[in-house]
């Protein structure tokens, strides 16, 4: 077993984030197939539960792939699915898990070459994560944590 | 493909963005439209340094505006294509054309890119000021995204090589297989011309070679060194292929003598179904090959294994028996033998027919040769003197070399640079100390008691007298006389053909040299009927030759025997040879590959080859240093390896007329591909043809709207055509569809939740990948999936036929496509391609609308196969995931509904200038009924004038629209397609319907504004709000990639305040907005997105948040003081936003509900496939 299988799930919207993906395979590229892409018609259709259950059913990172601010072919306001992003990650810092395993990506069209480095760089920030999870299984940080939330 | 000839209907020449947006709006217009380009496809580059200002835009506009103009059933496009000429006048363009030919089909061409990888041909091109190096078989746009996606191949004219071989061998083609080891390919490629590939690679005299381009650089590429190393490395065998079944062909036909001529004759008649008979005077078959060619450069066992392989051919040889003596040629008429070939070669040494001739010692080259190669113990001197200087007389003196322990002497007649003999042979005699002494005639052979003892010979110099061969003729000079000591003299001094022996009655020779005289095109003797070629016509000469008169008698003898004429079409002019530019050409010097040798000493005392042949990494390399001058090689490794059959290479310029009654002309063009658009002859001042509005600044969207004016004007002026020949009103075809009631599609009709899978292969690319057999097997575990089958090629009308008869013949419901399609609605996204649109408009014709079947549609090309192409198990694994994936939508994906509401043929139209009243006269003249809402004013006493619109109320009123007062409040009711427009002027309440609505913001801004606060809440309202948010792409941008991706929905169009307030602009402008109408109303009916949204209103809490992210939710009122959200769903977007946001959970999305995402999640997911399982 070489390399680990770091899964990533992606919800990629269907409009600048899946030409991303899509212009990849025209250029010499290539990205681990562990990388998984559920196509939906715009990120702001993506609610918390939809990303914890991507956590559940077992992804190592879940990346939000879709437009830069004021390109939503839908005219659909950014803040929504930035909202929802911030939500489940401080969701995630609550069960325990590293924030940083959800990433939210906003490119412009057609960003083949930007998408697979930024998967690539993704994949290798888990696997530090995972290192350093298993290193530092009962640390103070989480006591502290919740001490915070419930001020 | 048509080629539609009769003037009709608007053709464009060159493209831009404008152009193929000018296409568009005509097409959906129903206009017909050509559009001719030179480029093989379109595309675009993101260039770095783009001087638009919003680069990201123009590519999301562009590629889908270029997938849905190459898709519309009414443009037609040609790729390729140049303008020659144009001729006629408005209505009857007749527009002359050529189109390149691209070698593949574009209509099976899926772009996968397995002949690309197969081709071993690499060619430099110049593009966009950039050197690039790339297959001579490519995409058409070299790495960017091209619309069409079919390759395309690059051709120049024939190849040098390939010209200068009299036997029409592919040169270039084998020697590019050798580039890539394909040994076996290259010996198929070169027995599709000629046989006895291991006798050419040896002896040919390599015409080829001395044509090569590349000796401009260093040397040429050592070409019969790369033949031999085919014929000797083919692993698989010597394997001819008949052109047709062998007896197909009736009639007898003799062929005298088994020499190269012979069995090439032979071997071509009996490809051609004839069974000719061979008939050969000595025992052993072959000719000069077996008897007059040394052993040491031609081996026994090479030349029987190609003599083996002629004969399994089956072709009938007889040895033994002599033409004029054993068998006449009368004897052979009255068996029935129609045609003759004469092949006997030259076979009488010439006499010196000086004094001792007849001294013993003195023999003939030909016997002696052929003793030494029969390996007859035979006697060989101790002096021995070779009086010639051909071939054979220098491979006599080599192989006397081998047996006698002596000296070997060549006494040549001429300066070495004119000797005849090929200067290999005379280095390698030379190597192995063979002496030539030049500038030598023998005056007498000297003896005593019978035997030779030596030679008197004279000097020699030339004269200017050019002889037949192209030498000096040299002359003795008298005084020079000397004596050369020899006890073996071989006279080598030329052969001649023993043509009267044949005993063939009127057969004309020529009295001085012996040879049969023949037609040089047709080799016909004076007898018809009787051929003849090879040594016996020619003279002593090259195997080439002789075999190359061989496949000549064999095209004569095949057309006598049909009765056709034996001329026609044959000449003995060479095609156009390729030239090629070295310069340009980076090639870098590297050094011809060496032959190896055995040394000296191994030579000496045995007839072992001399030569070893090149190694298999010298072949390579050596092959490498051809420049491909013809481009594409012929070698056709391409067509063997697509498995959708779209490559041919018999393609060829095409010809043909294409009629049009207006022309829009491209200025220049913005497509980097290609060229300027100024072909022909036309000017911008001839009527009927227009300019197509050029970038301007980098401005997208004043083009785009100059462009869209344009295409209306021109609308316009062919309807008005129409309408003054034919006299009927265009509208009778649109109100038939409103006629049609709504449809919805109870469950499928056939079979019970059987649920299929389709596998596309994509030629060969995707399922060399992704290992189907380990799909399958896994996805025959899941529930309900009853089939998997696989497809060539799911985009293609064959295609689509194969999957409805396997869904038909399997009784599936509910299919999953895996290809590369990625959703079945009818929206283009920006990433779409002309593969795609096909997939689903074939299956929409052959399975969806008449099987009913539900479809799903999964991306395992780009998705997976094309990306991950280093890892296939993982691939694999994934792509088992994706189609899982698909399979648990389709199972619970709700049937197909067709809920069609009508759009009125009526626009309202609620403005004020130039603008809206140019949008009213256009879509008047085109017969909509316009209610036009605007300010009436008073000019000097004038009533109702109105000076913004520079048109009287009258006049307007007369182009049949109604024209009505500014209202005090203003209201929009309704859904679309019907809208309700509520205008209020003081107490009485006017009530228009529309199917459209055109609104000037600027207008409607000034105070005071009939939209009043309170009616802001209205669809109207909260429509312009939203233009002023900053998330949104700016106004005009959002509306032009909205429309070309999922299309107009809401039918309110928004005139937005412009700058530019001169009348032109503005009337201008009006056309545009026009002709954005005139598309929408033409659809006569519109249904909601596959993926609209659904609000419960049970569900419902009135919270509001959903009218905050969505325009078009409102909320409206109960009665008991609550309220509730609403959607007319037909202005829904579908993006979902609203799904998300609803915190009762009130709002689903039928065709993306958040079960559908939690099963698609946990199919893609390792620990969700776990969870599935238990």
């Amino acid at each position: 077993m070489a390399t680990p299988y770091i899964e990533i799930l992606v919800f990629a919207c269907n409009w600048d984030g899946w030409s991303c993906i899509d212009a990849t395979a025209n250029l010499e590229v290539s990205y681990p197939a562990s990388v998984k892409v559920v196509r939906v018609s715009c990120l702001s259709r993506i609610h918390a539960g939809l990303i914890l259950k991507a956590f559940e059913f077992g992804a190592d990172g879940v990346m939000l792939l879709g437009c830069e601010p004021g390109r939503c072919l839908f005219n659909v306001n950014g803040e929504y699915i930035i909202n929802e992003y911030e939500k489940v990650r401080s969701i995630l810092k609550i069960l325990g898990m590293q924030q940083d395993r959800l990433v939210l990506v906003q490119l412009p069209a057609f960003s083949g070459y930007e998408f697979v480095m930024q998967v690539k760089n993704f994949i290798e920030k888990i696997e530090q994560l995972s290192a350093s999870k298993r290193v530092k299984i009962t640390g103070p940080e989480p006591v502290q944590d919740i001490a915070v939330l419930s001020q | 493909m048509s080629y539609n000839t009769v003037p009709k209907g608007v053709a464009i020449i060159g493209t831009s963005v404008a152009a193929l947006q000018a296409a568009l709006t005509l097409a959906q217009m129903g206009i017909e439209v050509k559009v001719i380009t030179d480029a093989p496809a379109l595309g675009w580059k993101r260039p770095a340094d783009n001087i638009m200002d919003n680069p990201h835009l123009e590519l999301r506009f562009l590629y889908p505006l270029l997938v849905q103009a190459v898709s519309h059933p009414l443009i037609t496009l040609y790729t390729g294509t140049e303008v020659e000429s144009i001729e006629g006048e408005r209505d009857t363009f007749k527009i002359r054309v050529a189109q390149r030919p691209r070698y593949i089909h574009e209509d099976l061409c899926t772009g996968c890119g397995r002949c690309q990888s197969e081709c071993s041909v690499n060619i430099t091109s110049l593009l966009r000021g950039q050197k690039t190096t790339h297959p001579a078989i490519h995409m058409p746009l070299l790495g960017a995204k091209a619309i069409p996606s079919a390759f395309v191949i690059d051709k120049n004219d024939v190849a040098p090589c390939n010209v200068g071989c009299p036997l029409n061998i592919n040169v270039q083609g084998f020697v590019s297989l050798l580039v890539k080891g394909k040994a076996n390919e290259a010996l198929n490629l070169i027995n599709e011309a000629t046989p006895l590939a291991g006798i050419l690679g040896r002896v040919c005299r390599h015409p080829c070679e001395d044509k090569c381009n590349r000796a401009e650089v260093d040397s040429p590429v050592s070409i019969r060194a790369l033949h031999r190393y085919v014929a000797d490395n083919a692993t698989q065998g010597i394997k001819y292929n008949l052109k047709a079944p062998t007896g197909s062909r009736e009639g007898k036909i003799a062929i005298v003598g088994s020499g190269p001529a012979g069995l090439t004759a032979a071997w071509e008649l009996k490809r051609r179904g004839y069974s000719p008979a061979v008939f050969e005077s000595h025992g052993v078959i072959g000719g000069m090959l077996a008897t007059g060619i040394p052993r040491f450069r031609l081996p026994r066992e090479v030349r029987e294994r190609e003599m083996e392989a002629i004969k399994n051919l089956g072709i009938d040889i007889r040895t033994g028996i002599t033409m004029g003596r054993d068998v006449t040629f009368t004897y052979l008429k009255e068996r029935g033998y129609r045609a003759f070939f004469l092949a006997i070669g030259a076979q009488r040494n010439n006499k010196l027919n000086i004094p001792g001739e007849e001294l013993e010692g003195v023999v003939d080259c030909m016997s002696l040769l052929l003793t030494l190669n029969l390996k007859v113990d035979t006697f060989v001197g101790l002096h021995v003197v070779v009086i010639g200087d051909g071939n054979s007389a220098i491979d006599s003196a080599r192989a006397a070399n081998r047996k006698n322990e002596g000296t070997v002497k060549v006494l040549s007649w001429t300066i070495p640079e004119e000797i005849t003999a090929a200067e290999e042979e005379v280095e390698e005699a030379l190597q192995e100390r063979v002496s030539i002494e030049y500038c030598t005639v023998p005056v007498e052979i000297l003896g005593s008691g019978g035997k030779v003892t030596g030679i008197r010979c004279q000097r020699t110099r030339l004269t200017d007298d050019i002889m037949a061969n192209g030498q000096h003729r040299p002359e003795p000079i008298p005084g020079t006389e000397f004596v050369i000591d020899a006890d073996h003299v071989i006279v080598a001094v030329g052969q001649s053909p023993n043509a009267s022996q044949l005993d063939i009655e009127g057969l004309t020779i020529d009295s001085n040299t012996g040879v049969i005289q023949v037609n040089p095109i047709t080799l016909e003797t004076s007898i018809p009927a009787v051929f003849a070629g090879g040594d016996c016509v020619t003279g002593p000469n090259n195997v080439v030759e002789a075999m190359a008169a061989g496949l000549r008698a064999a095209e004569s003898i095949d057309r006598y025997m049909q009765g056709r004429d034996l001329e026609t079409g044959r000449t003995l002019e060479p095609p156009e040879t390729a030239e090629i530019d070295i310069e340009t050409t980076e090639v870098f010097p590297y050094k011809r590959a060496p032959m190896p040798v055995i040394h000296l000493r191994r030579r000496m005392n045995s007839f072992e080859e001399t030569t070893i042949g090149l190694s298999a990494e010298a072949a390579q390399r050596e092959s490498q240093r051809c420049l491909n001058c013809a481009l594409c090689s012929q070698c056709l490794e391409c067509t063997r390896v697509c498995e959708l059959g779209a490559v041919f290479h018999d393609d060829e310029i095409r010809h043909f007329e294409v009629g049009a009654q207006i022309i829009l002309r491209c200025p220049s063009t913005d497509f980097k591909t290609q060229a300027p658009a100024d072909s022909g002859s036309q000017e911008t001042t001839t009527d009927g043809v227009y300019l197509i509005p050029p970038s301007n600044n980098g401005d997208l969207s004043d083009q785009l709207m100059k462009t869209m004016a344009l295409a209306m004007k021109t609308t316009v002026e062919l309807k008005q055509k129409e309408s003054e020949e034919t006299k009927v009103q265009d509208f009778s075809e649109l109100h038939t569809n409103l006629e049609r009631p709504n449809h919805i599609l109870e469950e499928p009709r056939i079979g019970t939740k059987h649920i299929g899978v389709i596998l596309c292969r994509c030629g060969s690319s995707i399922n060399s990948v992704i290992d189907f057999k380990t799909v399958t097997k896994k996805l025959l575990r899941t529930p309900g999936v009853t089939a998997i089958r696989e497809v060539a090629q799911a985009c293609t009308e064959s295609g689509a036929e194969q999957i409805s008869n396997q869904v038909a013949e399997l009784q599936l419901d509910r299919v999953v496509i895996a290809a590369c399609r990625c959703c079945n609605s009818e929206q283009v996204c920006y990433s779409c391609t002309d593969r795609r649109m096909m997939c689903q408009q074939y299956l929409d014709q052959y399975l969806v609308l008449p099987l009913n079947t539900i479809v799903e549609f999964v991306n395992i090309r780009e998705q997976c196969a094309w990306v991950h192409r280093d890892t296939p198990k993982s691939a694999t694994r994934k792509a088992v995931q994706i189609i899982s994936a698909g399979v648990e939508r389709v199972r619970v994906a709700p049937p197909t509904t067709i809920d069609k509401k009508s759009i009125l043929p009526t626009a309202v139209i609620i403005g004020e200038g130039l603008v809206s009243a140019t949008a009213a006269r256009v879509l008047a003249s085109r017969g909509y009924q316009v209610d036009f809402v605007t300010k009436q004013r008073t000019k000097q006493g004038q009533r109702g004038y109105n000076e913004a619109t520079l048109f009287t109320i009258e006049q307007l009123q007369d182009e049949g629209i109604t024209v009505r007062p500014w209202p005090d409040t203003l209201e929009l009711q309704g859904s679309p397609g019907n809208y309700d427009v509520v205008l209020e002027y003081g107490s009485q309440v006017d009530h228009m319907s529309a199917g459209a609505v055109i609104v000037d913001i600027g207008e409607l801004s000034k105070r005071p504004s009939p939209l009043d606060p309170s009616s802001s809440s209205g669809l109207l309202g909260r429509i312009i709000a939203r233009i002023g948010n900053s998330s949104c792409l700016p106004g005009e941008s959002a509306d032009m990639i909205r429309e070309t991706t999922i299309g107009e929905r809401s039918g309110i169009f928004l005139v937005l305040p412009d700058g530019d307030k001169s009348p032109e602009n503005q009337s201008t402008h009006g056309l545009a907005i026009a002709a954005r109408v005139s598309i929408y109303l033409e659809h006569a009916s519109i249904s909601p997105r596959a993926t609209a949204v659904i609000i419960d209103k049970k569900l419902c809490r009135g919270c509001g948040d959903c009218a905050d992210i969505c325009p078009y939710i409102e909320m409206k009122e109960n009665g008991n003081g609550t309220v509730y959200a609403h959607l007319n769903n037909v202005l829904c977007f579908g993006c979902g936003a609203c799904v998300a946001c609803c915190p009762a959970g009130a709002i689903t999305q039928p065709l993306e509900s958040d079960k559908q995402l939690v099963h698609t999640l946990q199919s893609m997911l390792h620990r969700g496939e776990a969870l599935s399982r238990v």
